[in-house]
């Protein structure tokens, strides 16, 4: 019989042009990542819980955090890293991820997937690992600009809730970063411009004295890049915060946008709810596109 | 039979008069003006050219004209267009905005309100009159047009966002005596559109809201229209800051701040984002259940 060699290598070969098309995975930290995270509190392992249970679309434990690349059939050289929410307790990782990637892929955009290390609820500050995740990823992509077809000035960080949290630190604290830089991974450049959805954090919790203001210490730097904000207006106090930021780029003049909906909620994603914040995707490409992001230079 | 092109001839003349908006004066006496008013006669200002926008001025006979939509969901929304209470641009914030309305069902009622201001202090005194009378005649005249009285917005751009802040937020303010055939003892707007309002900030600081825009519980929804590159008196921060006492209170309220398109854009073409501001406002009033009959 000879027919069955034959199915194999046919086998072989639809499988081989399959992963040709698959997304690769690279990992963050080849050699591990700078610091380990501690151990879960029971407080935790019980709100994780409440979420319902993990899965490939609603992953936790993350200790090894990697990118995954979804690259556009015409690559236009932009690029965006997306940080999927959760509250730093898990990923919310189709709707506020693969998806994502996905659409992006529709505009020509690369979309970076960035799994970052999860649950940090019980670190000092929850940002600090996913943070320098995030770091580590836009100093990888900006290292493979050519390799990818990408434009190493054109590279975006989107993030929802938590990651839109993250988002925000990537792009607007100047301090030292807390892990040793590798010149071979690393690049000291913060993302060009950020999409932070649903996001929150940068505001004092305690407003005794008086309305909402931003936590002690924070600002929003001269330099910061460009964004677009997008939150629903029953959205607890993240629209609040939304346009305090919109303000601060104001007073700067840097180029913002900023879409509140009147109905949404919070967590939607890439989920088709029938509300206009729905088509929220839209809207950011268009911003994308008017910003210049999406055009070859 | 030479009679039948004739007939198709006619009837199409009668149907075009019938589609023919309506125009209606608020102040069939005479509007309220200020002791020793001169009236000079109203004028147009033609486009210079295709980047010009049409003028008018010397606006002493303020009227609505009520643009009806083939098919009315029962919605009306007061059109007044923008101008810095100088001039009226009436038609790219104006006309062309009540027959973009209609498309979606909704009633477009063009406000040709006061101009130029006739006290520099107080330019939006008249314009308010002007706009208090023209949501209680849309509400007298519901019935007849297919409107429902709780379903009237007002929608105005720049200067005239100022004014459909203020007809807003100072409904039932009055500054001349009503007339109970002619306005409604609450003249407050069923929501309110306003498309890169000016002068809602302090001169010396645009991050500061005049002390009149002041939000109360009895404010109607809002949806905030406005380019970020947008300066000075019409600054965006504006729009951000009115949003934040709408959110304050928790009432219903919506803000697109685009981040380019400069000011005056209203119904140009111009391939930003924000030309498809009218759209999401679309958007917005059928979220909110307006489009329905």
């Amino acid at each position: 019989m000879k027919i069955i060699p034959i199915l194999i290598a046919l086998a072989l070969s639809v499988s081989a042009s399959l992963h040709a098309a698959e997304p690769i995975t690279l990992k963050l930290w080849p050699d591990g990542p700078p610091t380990a995270r501690a151990p879960k509190s029971e407080a935790t392992i019980k709100q994780i819980q409440s979420y319902g249970p993990i899965t490939p679309t609603h992953v936790s434990d993350v200790s090894d955090p990697t990118i995954t690349i979804f690259r556009p059939e015409k690559p236009n050289g932009a690029s965006v890293v997306v940080a999927p929410g959760g509250g730093y307790m898990f990923l919310s990782y189709a709707s506020e991820g693969t998806q994502v990637c996905e659409w992006l892929n529709t505009l020509g955009v690369t979309a970076v997937l960035l799994k970052y290390r999860t649950p940090t609820r019980d670190e000092k500050e929850a940002f600090t690992m996913p943070v320098q995740d995030a770091q580590r990823a836009i100093g990888i992509v900006r290292h493979h600009a050519a390799e990818w077809s990408l434009d190493p000035k054109r590279v975006g960080l989107l993030g929802f809730s938590a990651g839109g949290n993250l988002t925000g630190h990537a792009a607007w604290d100047r301090g030292e970063r807390t892990y040793l830089q590798k010149p071979e991974l690393d690049d000291v450049r913060g993302p060009d411009f950020i999409v932070f959805v649903y996001g929150g954090g940068f505001l004092d919790k305690d407003t005794r004295d008086g309305g909402p203001k931003f936590r002690a210490g924070f600002s929003v730097p001269a330099d910061a890049p460009p964004a677009f904000f997008v939150v629903a207006h029953d959205d607890k106090s993240n629209p609040i915060e939304a346009t305090m930021l919109y303000l601060e780029y104001k007073k700067h003049g840097i180029p913002a946008e900023l879409h509140i909906m009147t109905k949404g909620g919070h967590g939607f994603g890439m989920r088709a709810a029938g509300n206009p914040i729905n088509a929220w995707p839209a809207r950011c490409g268009e911003w994308m596109n008017a910003m210049g992001f999406l055009t070859p230079r | 039979m030479k009679l039948l092109p004739l007939l198709a001839c006619i009837s199409t003349i009668a149907s075009l008069h019938a589609a023919e908006p309506i125009t209606l004066k608020l102040w069939p006496q005479g509007a309220p003006e200020p002791a020793g008013f001169k009236v000079e006669a109203e004028k147009e200002i033609p486009k210079k050219n295709d980047a010009d926008v049409k003028r008018v001025t010397n606006v002493s006979e303020p009227t609505i004209t009520i643009y009806k939509a083939e098919k009315p969901n029962g919605t009306a929304v007061i059109v007044a267009p923008g101008g810095g209470y100088g001039i009226l641009a009436i038609e790219h914030e104006g006309t062309q905005v009540c027959e973009y309305l209609n498309t979606i069902g909704v009633t477009g009622v063009l406000l040709k309100y006061r101009v130029p201001a006739r006290d520099k202090t107080e330019p939006s005194k008249q314009p308010l009159q002007d706009a208090q009378r023209a949501i209680g005649l849309v509400r007298h005249h519901a019935a007849e047009w297919g409107v429902k009285p709780d379903r009237v917005g007002i929608l105005g751009f720049s200067a005239g966002g100022h004014l459909t802040v203020m007809a807003t937020l100072h409904a039932n303010d009055r500054t001349y005596t009503t007339d109970a055939a002619l306005d409604v003892a609450d003249a407050t707007p069923n929501f309110s559109i306003p498309v890169y309002p000016a002068y809602l900030v302090t001169k010396e600081d645009t991050f500061v809201l005049k002390p009149e825009i002041k939000v109360t519980e009895k404010a109607p929804p809002m949806c905030l229209v406005h380019a970020g590159d947008d300066k000075g008196q019409t600054s965006s921060s504006g729009s951000a800051l009115l949003y934040l006492e709408y959110k304050k209170l928790n009432l219903p309220a919506e803000l697109h701040i685009y981040a380019k398109g400069g000011h005056g854009f209203g119904m140009r073409k111009s391939g930003l984002p924000t030309a498809d501001w009218l759209v999401r406002v679309g958007e917005w009033m059928g979220s909110m259940g307006w489009l329905a009959p």
